[in-house]
């Protein structure tokens, strides 16, 4: 078996790169759900802030995040090199500066300057699937991982046309589908056939991995992604339609989503770390947003002349639980998992075997962890609920769990922001990197000359 | 890292137990426990004062391999008598969660 390939500075700064600007977003959603947008909480969901606001979500959260794990974790999962690295900091531009013009486009309902800078995303996003693919490719055995991953690219670049035919429509007319079921179909592409099955792929490696399991049943995992796939296509073509056998497609989608769920849990019950750390309890909590999710589906796909309007608003709530509930909270799990380790990477190698170094959950606080994580889910689930019955709750009511989910965020956020002003201060900072130059230079030395170290039983 | 206190005497080769000593004070960042209760270190030769470690990592995508490598070189060149140290990776048979010692598994419990 052939080793993976060792992390490279490439490898460390880009994904970073792509994480604080994904945290940034985060905070940014946070702070102007409650203060900005509360209002399209209380409403039907197609309005321009809620529709900026998604933008914010899931281009400047969710994809930013999703676009730096893969840059790190290809490499290492698959055992091959980024196809170019260089290709892949030319795309952080692309794409951070198409999302701020586009989140701004959406906001201020100016579609021509939406036009120019999702341009930008998707040519952006365009390198990116290339740079993937090309570096998948080369992977020497294909696997369930390289397989969902390749499959959630084409999902991105299926969501990225859907998007532009949207945004042209709006400019010259042309579509025969009405705008919400186009909007509906899009919004499904991105979050089942991009966010989801990403997150599919990348569970099967990194789970194992930090519970110290296995995968338990291949056939599982695959027959989970056939139907997770016959699933998305039916549902999109589904609501595109709105053909009356919408519930069924929904059904098979669900019923791919729960045997990964079910696949999941097999893997944390065999588990042989007794004890599950924050990050691992989150990314298992997270996967338990998905029978409600479904449940939510699969209401929401049932043929209905006129739909009541608590089945209107709870779009909201099946939205904000599917984005928030299990995408983002899974993504929250792993992020503690991951930028710890990337910063211990930058930092503490040179000093492995001299001296103690730190474990990856020294680098943040563990209560702010658990505070953080509760307060945001309490208040995810207050703001779904009461959206959902909103008119019955008043404005107000869904604004404080709006903001209380807004402050869970910010906890996260903050805390995931520890490790990585360790490296600022580190490398930021001249002084701080003249220490580190000089405390690597004495470690060498002290390599050169040991003969100090003396043994407990051994011969005196 | 917990310095061991007795010392060698100056020209006797290095003891197997000595060197898994010193590796028990190099920890995997991740999990916490130190690289002899992990069971990663799979065999310890001394030969003329040459150390030769055979390491497999819990994972074959562990991406702290190059580090855990570099860091049981360092530590084991500490030893007392100690001229080289050669960390060869074995990943076959890979390594599984069995081969964590008694100490390990009851670490792993007891962690939060």
């Amino acid at each position: 078996m052939n080793p993976p390939p060792h992390q490279t500075a490439e490898t460390i700064d880009l994904p970073l790169r792509y994480f604080v600007f994904g945290l940034i977003a985060l905070a940014i959603f946070g702070a102007a759900l409650p203060l900005f947008a509360a209002d399209a909480l209380a409403q039907h969901h197609y309005t321009h802030r809620a529709v900026a606001l998604t933008h914010l979500l899931t281009l400047g959260w969710i994809t930013s995040v999703i676009l730096g794990a893969t840059i790190q974790l290809v490499p290492v999962a698959l055992g091959v090199k980024l196809h170019s690295p260089r290709l892949a900091r030319r795309v952080f531009w692309f794409h951070a500066i198409g999302v701020i013009g586009m989140v701004a486009g959406f906001w201020f309902w100016n579609f021509k300057t939406l036009l120019w800078f999702a341009t930008l995303v998707s040519v952006g996003l365009a390198l990116f699937i290339y740079n993937l693919l090309r570096t998948l490719r080369r992977v020497p055995r294909q696997d369930a991982v390289s397989v969902h991953i390749a499959t959630s690219l084409i999902y991105l670049a299926l969501t990225f046309l859907a998007g532009q035919y949207l945004m042209h429509d709006k400019l010259i007319v042309f579509s025969p589908f009405s705008v919400l079921s186009a909007i509906h179909a899009h919004a499904h592409l991105a979050a089942m056939g991009w966010f989801t099955l990403l997150i599919m792929g990348v569970s099967y490696r990194l789970i194992p991995m930090f519970t110290l399991s296995d995968i338990q049943s291949p056939r599982r995992v695959w027959t989970a992604y056939a139907l997770l796939n016959i699933g998305i296509l039916s549902v999109f073509t589904g609501i595109l339609l709105r053909q009356n056998w919408l519930p069924l497609a929904a059904s098979v989608a669900g019923l791919g989503l729960m045997l990964w769920f079910w696949e999941i849990n097999a893997i944390f019950r065999k588990r042989k770390r007794a004890q599950l750390d924050g990050a691992l309890q989150q990314a298992r909590i997270a996967l338990f947003h998905l029978p409600a999710i479904f449940v939510l589906g699969l209401w929401q796909s049932w043929p209905d002349g006129h739909p009541s309007l608590l089945k209107m608003q709870a779009q909201t709530g099946y939205g904000l639980l599917m984005l928030l509930g299990f995408v983002t909270f899974f993504m929250m799990g792993m992020l503690y998992k991951v930028i710890p380790f990337l910063v211990w990477y930058k930092i503490y190698p040179p000093l492995v075997g001299r001296q103690p170094v730190p474990k990856l959950q020294d680098l943040y606080s563990a209560a702010l962890e658990r505070w953080g994580a509760a307060i945001f889910i309490g208040g995810l689930w207050a703001t779904s609920i009461s959206a959902s019955l909103a008119p019955a709750v008043s404005f107000r009511v869904i604004q404080t769990c709006a903001a209380l989910m807004g402050i869970g965020i910010w906890l996260v956020v903050i805390n995931l922001w520890f490790p990585m002003s360790r490296l600022i201060l580190q490398h930021g900072c001249p002084l701080a990197r003249c220490l580190l130059y000089w405390e690597k230079q004495k470690s060498k030395h002290a390599v050169r000359a040991p003969l100090s170290i003396v043994h407990a039983g051994g011969p005196k | 890292m917990t310095q061991p206190t007795v010392s060698m005497p100056e020209e006797s080769p290095p003891s197997v137990e000595a060197v898994r000593s010193v590796l028990r004070t190099v920890n995997d960042p991740e999990i916490g426990l130190n690289l002899v209760d992990l069971g990663v270190v799979r065999d310890i030769q001394i030969a003329d004062k040459i150390v030769r470690i055979s390491l497999t990592p819990t994972s074959p995508i562990c991406p702290l391999y190059q580090v855990l490598m570099d860091g049981i070189r360092t530590a084991v060149l500490a030893v007392t008598n100690v001229q080289e140290c050669l960390v060869q990776l074995v990943w076959d048979p890979p390594w599984d969660p069995s081969m964590i010692s008694e100490e390990g598994k009851a670490f792993l419990a007891n962690r939060q």
